[in-house]
């Protein structure tokens, strides 16, 4: 069931008017039932991990409450319980293969081949969260919490099981304990995500993944650098724009039940530097990895270098940093490529503003922040090559991006999704809010809804569809 | 309960509430009144005689184009003649092979009196889709007599032939069956919906190559429907070559077995309506096509056969084709299409046999009226 469809449509009405018809000590354990029927609809095996893994975190964060040296083997197995699993649902296709190349080589007996195994939808998302919980409460930022119900709705909440916001439990539990007003406002707010969310995704996003040809990213050299430049661009319009859409569908969904989740985009091409880039795209993971990851090897390194200045601090935290991400978002050459040049990026921003220091990013030029902007979005749109193919075919299409002699123009159809993202992303940046558009004049807020369902009506006639990217990893 | 310093809670609920004042919904309202006038604006240009002389073919968001383009030429005909009397039916094989004007001529000039067909021939219509297509021509256009040009590798269980889908999955098809749906209805009354739909693929890849193919199909077919081309094919005997549509000829029926279903399609087909007489010419094949058969003319006489059965039990005249060999090698582009020659002696002959059987008295001729004469 796809979160677009007329069938997720008729389940978020059914529950939600069972939500508000039953009495409030049933409301929680309701959205449960809901969201482990909605995890069941997509497969039953999907439900037997995320309930093993839910009451595992449950019963060892219980185990971390005293924080003491007993409760460290609890947490350290907690974590492993999850990265386990995430191994081996997520990556044993692409570890099992090679380590049977490499054991053959060596000339031991391997005969294992690809597992096939299907990855639970959403194990990518919920197993961060868990991990999160058990490190919060080991380090006292949270306590554990006692109720199943909630912690397993944590884990399992629908709108966003498929493919997040990573929520804090501390934020999640905290909405869940505390009454929520759902009145005429937030009503109006959900239902603005959600058709920005569709917008996004089905006018948008998916129309640029349509004109992307195949071809494109496997064989570049058939096609001339305007092309393959359009095209780039156009698919770094198209991964923003799925998952922001799908952010803001679920963000809108959830608002209906009174529980406000996280925002994931925040004018990301708007960034201008990569610091500042990663406080704006995927930002819940961005903000996981931040707490998780590159803190403590920064501390770690920060503890042998005060000054902070030798290479390997400047370097290996963020290098490491976005090696996971790379790694998280699919084991495969390409996008631990894309990792790696993300984090040597960071790594030769954090060393220039060390060697020049500059003033702060609000307070330079407008020139200057504009400058920064382009050469940001230029950098990321030029590192999503290897996150879309294999480094071979990457060194391919940058070869072919510099040999401009065709004079075969870019696909002009490519100019009315991307128009229409940069429209809602220009009225977000200039009205600073990402509902800016509900501070316009009822006029015009007329003209832009029904535009958007017109938009919506035409492309429903297409048979485009595909399934959120970020719900693939 | 007890809070973190991040606000876990170590037990407790709140409960959520609904507070819904009910304002005038002024933006909804307004986007709706502006939505119904942009509507009722393109619907009107859409209908415009002016403009609909300057649009394509409309599409009714069938996988099949040239089902489209056929109908848009049918309901033209119907148009210009205040009714359709006589359709030829049938697949490719029909579209290619029957020319309605000259088998109006032929009639005319072997029994004095006039019979115009509209060729409503679609590649890849099957004894399936061609029982749906029989419903809904007889529903919308009551025609006295439909000839049904029988297409016997079209009965292969494999389904590798028909149209891509089936034709009665489309939601306008099934509204047209009866079963509505909003699309359905939307598509059926909406001149500039099926205008949209016919660009509707716009963010295709292959968009404008599939346009320039339309259009191609589009000026290849007359007003009647006939769809004729000049080409003639050499080496017809020559054993199958490995291109795409030999190959795939190849692989429906090298195994052949008479689908149960398309054989109940074809028997619907027979039995659409009493009104409507019906008369099944086999569509000719060059000898050199029975080399896809597994078992050459022996899998193709199983399935005439399992054909012959059905209209024998309806009392349907059948007229066989294939072993008279009526065409001369020069008159194929293919090993199952004829050229406009070979279309024009199959033409002559079928007219020349439906006269024969008219006057012998086996085919009761629909009485003149509307539709004979655009």
């Amino acid at each position: 069931m796809s979160i677009t469809s007329w069938s997720f449509a008729g389940f978020v009405l059914l529950v939600l008017v069972l939500y508000y018809l039953l009495p409030a000590q049933a409301q929680i354990p309701l959205l449960l039932v809901g969201s482990y029927a909605f995890c069941l609809l997509l497969g039953v095996e999907f439900v037997i991990v995320l309930v093993l893994l839910t009451l595992a975190g449950f019963w060892i964060g219980r185990r971390l409450e005293h924080r003491d040296d007993s409760a460290r083997p609890w947490l350290w197995t907690g974590i492993a319980l999850n990265l386990l699993a995430l191994a081996f649902f997520k990556y044993a296709d692409f570890f099992v293969p090679r380590l049977t190349a490499f054991l053959t080589y060596i000339g031991l007996p391997a005969s294992v081949g690809g597992l096939q195994i299907l990855l639970p939808i959403g194990l990518s998302y919920y197993t961060l969260q868990s991990i999160s919980y058990l490190v919060d409460v080991y380090q006292g930022k949270s306590v554990p919490t006692a109720d199943l119900v909630g912690f397993a709705l944590y884990m399992a909440y629908f709108p966003r099981l498929v493919a997040g916001p990573i929520e804090r439990a501390g934020e999640f539990l905290g909405q869940l304990a505390r009454p929520r007003i759902v009145d005429n406002g937030v009503v109006t707010r959900s239902l603005s995500l959600i058709l920005i969310g569709l917008v996004r995704k089905l006018v948008v996003a998916d129309v640029l993944a349509s004109l992307i040809p195949a071809q494109a990213f496997r064989a570049p050299a058939q096609y001339s650098a305007p092309q393959l430049a359009g095209w780039l661009v156009a698919l770094v319009f198209s991964i923003y724009n799925d998952f922001a859409g799908y952010t803001s569908l679920v963000r809108g969904v959830s608002g209906l039940f009174g529980i406000e989740l996280s925002s994931n985009f925040n004018l990301p091409f708007f960034s201008r530097s990569f610091a500042e880039l990663w406080t704006r795209w995927h930002i819940t993971l961005s903000q996981w990895l931040r707490d998780y990851i590159y803190y403590p090897i920064s501390r770690r390194m920060l503890r042998r270098d005060p000054s902070g200045e030798a290479a390997a601090t400047l370097f290996l935290p963020p290098l490491a940093t976005m090696l996971a991400s790379g790694l998280w978002h699919g084991a495969y050459l390409g996008m631990l490529t894309w990792g790696a040049v993300n984090g040597v990026f960071m790594g030769v921003e954090r060393a220039i503003s060390l060697a020049r220091p500059s003033l702060p990013l609000d307070r330079q030029p407008a020139w200057r922040q504009w400058a920064g902007r382009v050469l940001v979005f230029t950098l990321v749109t030029l590192s999503l090559v290897p996150f879309r193919t294999s480094p071979g075919t990457s060194l391919q299409f940058f070869r072919q991006l510099l040999t401009w002699k065709a004079a075969v123009v870019p696909d002009w159809r490519l100019l009315i999704p991307i128009g229409l993202g940069s429209f809602i992303d220009w009225s977000q940046f200039l009205g600073q809010d990402e509902l800016a558009f509900l501070r316009w004049p009822r006029w015009a807020q007329a003209g832009l809804l029904a535009l958007a369902v017109l938009c919506l009506f035409l492309v429903s006639w297409v048979d485009i569809g595909a399934p959120f990217i970020y719900q693939e990893f | 309960m007890s809070l973190s310093p991040s606000g876990t809670p170590a037990v407790g609920r709140g409960a959520a509430r609904l507070r819904l004042r009910a304002p005038w919904p002024t933006v909804r309202a307004l986007a709706l009144l502006l939505l119904a006038l942009l509507a009722g604006a393109l619907e009107a240009g859409a209908r415009l005689p002016q403009v609909r002389e300057h649009l394509r073919a409309p599409s009714y968001d069938i996988s099949s184009r040239q089902f489209e383009i056929q109908w848009d030429r049918l309901d033209r005909f119907a148009g210009e003649a205040s009714g359709v009397r006589c359709v030829f039916l049938g697949s490719s094989e029909v579209y290619r092979g029957l020319d309605p004007e000259l088998f109006q001529q032929v009639f005319q000039a072997e029994t004095g009196r006039n019979l115009l067909c509209f060729n409503f021939g679609v590649q890849g219509l099957d004894p399936l889709n061609a029982a749906a297509v029989a419903r809904i021509l007889v529903d919308r256009y009551h025609p006295a007599l439909i000839l049904y040009g029988l297409d016997v590798p079209s009965f292969t269980a494999s389904r590798a032939q028909g149209i891509r889908g089936d034709l009665e999955q489309h939601a306008w098809i099934q509204y047209e069956l009866g079963k509505p749906s909003p699309s359905g209805w939307l598509i059926d009354h909406s001149y500039a919906l099926r205008d949209y739909l016919v660009i509707r693929n716009w963010p295709r890849t292959n968009f404008w190559d599939q346009l320039t193919q339309d259009q191609v199909a589009e000026a290849g077919t007359n007003r009647f429907g006939f769809g004729p081309v000049d080409r003639t094919m050499t080496g017809l005997n020559e054993p199958p070559s490995p291109n795409e549509k030999e190959a795939t000829f190849s692989g429906a029926l090298s195994q052949f077995e008479v689908s149960p279903e398309q054989l109940d399609g074809f028997e619907r087909l027979l039995t659409t309506d009493p009104a409507t007489q019906i008369l099944v010419v086999e569509m000719p094949l060059h000898p050199g096509f029975m080399q896809f058969f597994g078992n050459g003319w022996s899998d193709y006489d199983t399935g005439l056969r399992a054909a012959q059965q059905v209209a024998q039990r309806h009392q349907v005249i059948l007229l066989p084709t294939t072993r008279l060999s009526l065409v001369p090698d020069s008159g194929w582009f293919s090993r199952n299409h004829l050229n406009r020659s070979g279309a024009a002696l199959f033409t002559h002959w079928f007219a020349t046999t439906l006269a024969q059987l008219v006057q012998q008295g086996k085919v009761a001729l629909p009485p003149p009226g509307p539709g004979g004469t655009p």
